[in-house]
């Protein structure tokens, strides 16, 4: 399988502070990765840096295109964030949300054409909210919401999926569904890196793990099958009697 | 064209005048409002209104000065850290507070009375010239193409500024060009609207068209008619019972929103 993604001896902050150092891991395209780790680690960090908003303090951070060549950025990037980050006193109608993820193909349009509207209606259709279309932002509870912006991620069919705690407020039919779609994409071909401080959700769907936690100052990231690092063993080994759910207070957000 | 704006009578020039500043504040104002800038706007209008008293002090054109003003204001919020350790309503308020300490300062020290405070704070509509007139045409045509031409960027940054990012966007560049165009819009309307009206036309429409729809278009469409409708209002009720022409506007924008909610209150 080719790459699309490697991090080497990447390290990352804000400002001459550092919250990871010496990340190394490559992801695979059709690979399904799970990043893991306390909140205040620095999975929102690692997040930042992945979508292009951090620049690495040392190391390198490289994509590659579908022909195996270096590129500074992926043409098309699915990336899904937690929904209590958005303004939801917007005029957004479901529909207006999810086009958003087309607005790279859309150039100067403003108006949707029939491709673009049947790029939305398809995405919708996907994770089952194609009845919500014309309904307010606001109307919809977190766990609809977060499968709108699933939909808005995968509308321009990206090669890479981010997803950030894409359970997040879920109750535990909609986290199945979700997952389920999660796991459809995978199946048809989709690159996904879920981000997420839920291990039994790694553990049962992804095929490669990456665990970020303290080391002394900066947090590392140990890397791996599931069935490795996700291990009592191991975790225990990692993360002592406390746990990966032990907080770290080193990272502005949490994640 | 001077000409013409020139023989035409005062009371027109200042609908004229009062309609251009309300199109380019209520169009831009939906943006200012959903992001949660009412009060940056604000602080933007009393730079400019300190940028014309310098004018006056360095006796240079009062359009100068407000630019000059404004630049500085834009750049600092445009430059603004969401990791900084001061809150942000705080830094806008010290904003806000300085400029109006500058714009007295300048003032008692340029040879003019206190009436020409008056001017700066409310404006003086009623004294419009027909070259303030085309500046304002032009401001409006440029603010209005711009943000019609970037409208899809400058939604997407305000809602989702994550994503605006993974998708390539470069967001502090469009963030600095749509306080750019919000600076331009106060810079060139303060000396004739003043900073109570400017600050109103970029708060009230936009409630009025958010608290009537929740639609993207509708929005839009509501805060524009809603400020051509205090315009033509607040003129005619200045006009006809020998008003102040800027609180006269404002009033009636008030009056418009209060039966918007009223709407909204029903209609829930």
């Amino acid at each position: 399988m080719k790459e699309i993604l490697q991090f080497s001896h990447v390290s990352l902050g804000y400002g001459k502070r550092s919250i990871l150092k010496d990340i190394n891991f490559s992801v695979e395209r059709g690979q399904y990765i799970g990043l893991v780790g306390p909140n205040g680690v620095g999975k929102s960090t690692l997040l930042k840096a992945i979508l292009g908003m951090l620049s690495p303090q040392e190391g390198e951070i490289t994509f590659f295109n579908s022909q195996g060549q270096r590129t500074p950025r992926l043409a098309q990037l699915g990336y899904m964030p937690q929904h209590q980050s958005l303004e939801l006193l917007f005029p957004l109608s479901v529909f207006d949300v999810v086009l958003m993820g087309r607005y790279a193909q859309m150039g100067w349009r403003f108006w949707p054409n029939a491709e673009d509207k049947e790029a939305v209606r398809r995405s919708l259709e996907r994770v089952k909210m194609l009845e919500y279309a014309q309904n307010h932002i606001s109307e919809l509870s977190g766990g609809q919401l977060q499968r709108v912006l699933m939909a808005r991620a995968i509308v321009a069919d990206p090669e890479l999926l981010l997803l950030d705690e894409p359970t997040n407020g879920m109750d535990l039919g909609a986290s199945q569904d979700t997952l389920s779609i999660i796991k459809e994409l995978h199946d048809q071909g989709m690159t996904v890196i879920i981000v997420t401080h839920l291990l039994d959700i790694v553990a049962q769907n992804t095929q490669a793990v990456g665990i970020l936690h303290q080391n002394g100052e900066w947090a590392q990231m140990t890397w791996g099958e599931p069935q490795r690092v996700l291990s009592q063993e191991f975790l225990s080994e990692l993360y002592g009697q406390a746990g990966p759910d032990a907080k770290s207070n080193r990272e502005p957000q949490k994640s | 064209m001077l000409a013409y704006f020139d023989n035409l009578d005062f009371t027109v020039l200042a609908f004229l005048a009062a309609t251009l500043v309300s199109l380019m504040t209520s169009y831009i104002g939906v943006m200012v409002v959903l992001r949660r800038m009412a009060f940056v706007g604000a602080t933007l209008a009393q730079l400019a209104t300190a940028g014309i008293a310098l004018s006056g002090l360095l006796e240079i054109p009062c359009n100068a000065g407000a630019v000059v003003m404004m630049l500085l204001g834009v750049g600092f919020f445009a430059q603004q850290d969401t990791r900084q350790h001061l809150p942000s309503e705080g830094l806008i308020g010290a904003g806000y507070v300085a400029a109006g300490a500058l714009a007295v300062l300048f003032m008692a020290l340029a040879p003019h009375t206190d009436s020409d405070m008056l001017g700066l704070l409310f404006g003086n509509i009623l004294a419009v010239s027909a070259q303030d007139l085309l500046l304002m045409l032009a401001a409006l045509l440029l603010v209005t193409a711009v943000n019609a031409l970037f409208c899809k960027q400058f939604l997407l940054i305000a809602f989702d500024p994550m994503m605006a990012q993974a998708l390539g966007y470069k967001v502090k560049l469009w963030n600095w060009l749509f306080y750019l165009s919000l600076g331009l819009a106060i810079a060139v309307a303060i000396h004739t609207a003043g900073v109570l009206l400017v600050f109103s036309m970029l708060v009230l429409p936009p409630l009025t068209g958010l608290a009537l729809s929740q639609k993207w278009t509708a929005v839009w469409a509501i805060s524009v008619l809603s400020s051509l409708l205090a315009a033509g209002g607040g003129v005619w009720l200045s006009a006809r019972w020998d008003l102040p022409t800027g609180a006269s506007i404002i009033a009636v924008s008030c009056g418009l929103f209060g039966l918007a909610l009223l709407k909204k209150r029903i209609c829930a």
